[in-house]
């Protein structure tokens, strides 16, 4: 029986959430936290200016017909995940921290700006082993018929996962492919999926005063466009219906670049 | 060189105000900044929520400014994207009024804004510098003087795909460089949970951050260096992946 601790940046009720700790919850001691309000895109903001941080323990949510603790927030999923863990889960630290299941997986420099691995990171930073979990993205979510092969995923090797001994700056990133039923997974592979990435662009619009306004949309586009990632064959497999695994690490020092710069390279 | 400039604490932030000034004297600037300050943005992007707007100042010669009402990775995105006609050889974010140090890089607007920049391919710094008054232009002249004339060399210090995070020390020497890497473990985040009159709970973030860690890491770090009164710089990569990671992994057994 282990203590784990489920973040989700959609909300208490989205089936992301439910069908997850439900799962889990038939074996282990689950809390859930979600923000009250969808915050996708936040990385790792925090709210220093401005406004407290309003937050709730819900005393009647349950799964399953079981009492789940379960806490709302407003602020950012980073502050969520820093509270969580820094103040109301001060003195039982969960063996494990499960951001997600995100609608859309992160690859390559989404990382940065994701929330989901936002949290993630906040749990790293705590020295908490935690998992980004991700499927592809649909608007308007997944079905719970969808989810429930990713969450008896991560239901089957949760031990594995909290026990793992990764290096203390290093969070796994796991991207789940879209199946109907749990014999549709081909394998896991760890990898790191970094051959598409997302560009924010903008479209342009006027509003009645004449006003000019945009609204960000993220596209996807190759890396070889200028090549800041080399392509992997995570990608490759992912489509194939294989579970991809990249573990990730906070330190973001180009060690190589480094050496050159200590090293007195002549600039 | 055409060079973009932004920032976290506002368009018109002295810090900004007396880089573009430096720089505009020997190089084509442009300034796109938030409107207001955004301490901890990270790399927040404004999407779903709400649409960007931008509006354009005619305060300074020879430096063409726009404010948006966002985050600086909305800044830099919208720049590059809209608003200017092209591309910038450069961008610069800062110069920001706290030091942008170990994990704090990621809850920092100003490295995140230069992280975007890398992403969208551009060769991007972050410059922060410690100023205890950060309302006087003046006290930031310095720092931006010794930015226009090191510029080369930071440029060249900069990986190619990827950023430069650049800390001042609160009191420089100019002779004094340090390239080093990131501090590990250094954020700590100290809340205040009260009730409100209505008997809901909420969290002050107390500001500024906790700071530890620098014995446990020793003689190495940004931290470290800062403390001596160098000015460090740190390469930045976008590719988070952890290669010596993947032992570990295999060793766990993880399958279906």
């Amino acid at each position: 029986m282990m203590n784990i601790l489920i973040a989700n940046v959609r909300n208490l009720e989205a089936p992301e959430t439910r069908v997850l700790a439900g799962e889990l919850a038939k074996k282990h001691r689950v809390t859930v936290c979600s923000m009250d309000l969808p915050s996708r895109q936040k990385g790792n903001a925090f709210s220093y200016s401005g406004f407290p941080i309003k937050f709730k323990q819900l005393s009647s949510y349950q799964i399953n017909g079981e009492k789940i603790p379960a806490y709302k927030f407003q602020g950012t999923p980073a502050d969520m995940m820093s509270i969580m863990l820094g103040n109301i889960m001060r003195h039982r630290q969960p063996q494990i921290v499960i951001c997600g299941i995100s609608n859309g997986i992160s690859l390559g420099t989404d990382v940065f700006c994701s929330s989901n691995v936002g949290m993630a990171m906040q749990a790293a930073f705590a020295n908490v082993p935690c998992i980004a979990v991700g499927m592809p993205m649909r608007v308007g979510g997944h079905s719970e018929a969808e989810l429930l092969p990713v969450a008896q995923f991560i239901a089957k090797n949760i031990e594995k996962l909290a026990k793992m001994q990764l290096p203390t700056d290093t969070f796994l990133n796991i991207s789940f492919p879209l199946v109907k039923k749990y014999e549709d997974y081909q394998g896991v592979g760890i990898s790191s999926m970094d051959n598409l990435t997302k560009m924010t662009r903008y479209v342009e619009k006027v509003d009645c005063k004449g006003n000019t306004y945009y609204w960000a949309e993220m596209v996807t586009r190759e890396s070889a466009e200028n090549a800041p990632l080399s392509p992997t064959a995570g990608m490759s497999y992912f489509q194939k219906h294989y579970i991809i695994m990249s573990p990730l690490t906070y330190d973001c020092t180009d060690y190589t670049r480094l050496s050159a710069l200590q090293k007195g390279e002549r600039l | 060189m055409k060079i973009l400039l932004t920032n976290e604490a506002g368009c018109f932030h002295p810090g900004i105000v007396a880089l573009a000034k430096e720089l505009s004297k020997d190089h084509r600037v442009c300034v796109v900044a938030p409107l207001n300050r955004l301490s901890g943005a990270g790399h927040a992007l404004t999407t779903d929520q709400r649409p960007l707007h931008a509006q354009q100042w005619f305060v300074l010669d020879s430096v063409k400014m726009w404010s948006v009402d966002g985050t600086p990775c909305d800044c830099v995105a919208l720049a590059l994207d809209k608003l200017l006609l092209d591309k910038p050889d450069l961008i610069i974010a800062g110069i920001d009024p706290v030091n942008n140090r170990g994990n704090m890089i990621y809850t920092s607007g100003v490295v995140s804004a230069a992280l975007e920049g890398a992403i969208q391919g551009i060769k991007s710094i972050a410059i922060s510098a410690p100023i205890a008054d950060d309302k006087k232009e003046k006290l930031y002249r310095p720092v931006a003087k010794w930015v226009a004339r090191k510029l080369r060399y930071l440029v060249n210090c900069t990986p190619d795909f990827g950023a430069l995070n650049v800390n001042f020390p609160t009191k420089f020497k100019p002779q004094k460089i340090m390239p080093t890497q990131l501090t590990d473990g250094l954020l700590d985040n100290d809340y205040e949970i009260e009730v409100n009159p209505f008997g809901s709970t909420y969290a002050w973030l107390k500001s500024p951050l906790r700071e530890f860690g620098l014995e446990a890491y020793g003689q190495q770090g940004d931290l470290y260096w800062l403390k001596q009164g160098y000015i460090t710089v740190t390469p930045l990569k976008l590719d988070l992946l952890k290669g010596e990671a993947v032992t570990a992994l295999q060793k766990a057994g993880i399958k279906l």
